[in-house]
């Protein structure tokens, strides 16, 4: 997914809603929108359900395939979470198991590493990046 | 995208940098600055402990950044001659009643249903600007409220606790522009538009929702992992983000269908949308915007501003109908205050009215106020200015004999809504540091 890539009208309209940084009259530093609350929450969930559409299973480019899950959920872990390898073991555990999780729970395997890519986009050192 | 991209890369591309979705514009409102730099970040905001507290009311809190002409159709300014009013007939001077006290203003304020009358004051005072872009220090009382924080964050804050909301901060519904968006403690807040609520707040739609639990299971043993390592503040980013997950699971799904009905932004979908968010109790305050005639420059025969009155005072009337649907007619006061009033001379102001910074009135309706008129009006230079208040009374004294001066008045009617809504008096008066409680405007 590329700058100038149309997002879904969800994540439009979720992005909308967010704060921005900004000056305060008479302030040196920027003010910056640091809470988690329950517009954040929901609102980053639904940008990264709608996300995982557009770069899981998405046709000829996708960027990650269900048919190749470990490689797929290795990068969530390395390179969209940014856990090195030196320390994967658990959040490795976690992903892989909730992708299992959900082809138990009767999902397909796209619709799984769908969720297992919304679950690493969840993730705190995810939401807690910025520019 | 190659493979071997960096995170930041990856992240940039991906989250931060499609489409509409530009990384400035998803970055803000990302926390960042409690991960990347926690000495930037202003204070986390510090509601008050306070018990369950039956007088504590939610806020609904209509401003404009526009400076609409309120102020010159309402009981008050029928006092004396001299003052412009539309022609129009939906415009017509009418007799109203006011807690058993006869006024006058323009037809439609009249037409609300008497309960509703007998609970509404009307607060002339001044707010010490003519200029747009201060909405934002009106809100602050001119500088008055404790850490410059804005009268509804504070109010909100204060009354958290005794509401049992799910946050803290004022909910800004209806800005139209950054000069009417709310600030708590120094924080921008998120501005939420009616029609976009439902999408926000809903769960993602088809197989990822119906595996919203194992994937909540899973996160918190992500947030757990990072937690063993995290320093106080990452901890304490964890901990706020936990709650905000906790908070978006006990929305009621009833609820959330009825927001899924509402497809625009008008100010009925506003009140609309407020009235479900109080069910929800997610804030003490949310912000709306009900156009009450502009910044009507150019106004000829002042018929804009005729006709957004009507249409203004009737989504206050849709309000009360909406309240009283949902059991919440005792529990909500509606205020709305904005950046100043208009010129009233009828010399003047057939045709248009400029911004009136001496001049303004607050329309206040809940069960803790009185219906009634605080306050009133005099002739000053070519126009007219808020005259001085008696604090025990709420009755207008000229020639700034009043103990609460006009330059107090904007922070006597803060004290008057902090105070009416629930919030401590002894907190009011440590909050706002000028003006005084009007006791006559409470019921």
């Amino acid at each position: 997914m590329r700058v100038g890539t149309t997002v879904s009208r969800t994540v439009q309209l979720v992005v909308a809603v967010l704060p921005s940084d900004q000056y305060s009259r008479g302030a040196e530093q920027a003010v910056l929108a640091n809470d988690p609350n329950l517009f954040f929450r929901t609102g980053l969930e639904n940008i990264c359900a709608s996300l995982a559409g557009q770069l899981v299973d998405a046709g000829s480019t996708t960027r990650w395939s269900s048919t190749s899950p470990d490689p797929a959920i290795a990068d969530f872990v390395h390179v969209l979470i940014g856990i090195e390898k030196a320390r994967d073991t658990m959040p490795l555990t976690i992903l892989q198991g909730h992708f299992q999780a959900a082809k138990a729970a009767g999902l397909s395997a796209s619709d799984a590493l769908k969720s297992t890519f919304a679950l690493a986009c969840l993730a705190p050192s995810v939401a807690g990046i910025g520019q | 995208m190659t493979m071997d991209a960096s995170r930041r890369e990856l992240l940039i591309r991906t989250l931060f940098g499609a489409g509409m979705l530009g990384l400035r514009s998803l970055a803000t409102g990302i926390p960042l600055s409690i991960l990347a730099d926690p000495r930037r970040a202003l204070g986390a905001g510090s509601a008050t402990a306070c018990p369950p507290n039956a007088a504590a009311q939610y806020i609904l809190f209509s401003s404009s950044g526009d400076g609409d002409p309120v102020n010159a159709n309402v009981p008050g300014a029928y006092a004396m001659t001299g003052i412009a009013h539309p022609t129009d007939p939906t415009m017509a001077p009418t007799s109203l009643m006011l807690a058993g006290k006869q006024y006058t203003a323009a037809a439609p304020w009249a037409l609300l249903p008497q309960a509703m009358l007998d609970r509404t004051c009307f607060f002339h005072h001044g707010t010490y600007t003519n200029d747009h872009s201060d909405l934002s220090e009106v809100m602050r009382l001119q500088g008055f409220v404790l850490q410059r924080d804005m009268l509804v964050s504070m109010i909100a804050a204060q009354l958290a606790g005794c509401l049992g909301t799910v946050q803290s901060e004022p909910l800004a519904l209806g800005p139209r522009s950054s000069s009417e968006s709310l600030t708590a403690q120094g924080r921008p807040q998120p501005i939420l538009s009616p029609a976009a609520l439902a999408g926000v707040l809903s769960p993602p739609a088809g197989p990822l929702g119906q595996i919203q639990q194992i994937r909540d299971a899973d996160l918190d043993r992500l947030n757990a992992w990072f937690k063993q390592n995290g320093s106080s503040a990452q901890r304490d980013f964890l901990d706020r983000y936990a709650t905000s997950q906790q908070q978006a699971r006990s929305i009621s799904q009833s609820l959330l269908n009825t927001l899924a009905n509402i497809t625009d932004n008008s100010p009925n979908s506003q009140v609309a949308a407020a009235v479900v968010l109080f069910r929800m109790n997610v804030s003490p305050v949310i912000s709306i915007h009900i156009p009450f005639g502009g910044d009507n420059h150019t106004d000829p025969s002042l018929a804009t501003e005729a006709k957004q009155t009507v249409s203004g005072v009737a989504a206050i009337g849709n309000l009360w109908t909406q309240l009283n649907a949902a059991g919440l007619q005792d529990r909500v006061t509606f205020a709305m205050m904005n950046v100043f009033g208009r010129t009233l001379s009828a010399a003047r102001n057939t045709n248009g009215r400029d911004h009136q910074g001496d001049h303004h009135v607050t329309v206040l309706i809940g069960k803790p106020f009185k219906g009634g008129v605080v306050g009133g009006l005099e002739p000053t230079n070519s126009d007219y200015r808020a005259m001085s208040i008696d604090s025990s009374s709420g009755a207008a004294v000229a020639a700034g004999a009043g103990d609460i001066p006009f330059s107090d008045t904007l922070a006597a009617l803060g004290k008057t809504l902090a105070a009416g809504c629930g919030v401590d008096r002894g907190f009011v008066d440590q909050d706002i540091r000028r003006g005084k409680l009007v006791a006559g405007a409470l019921a």
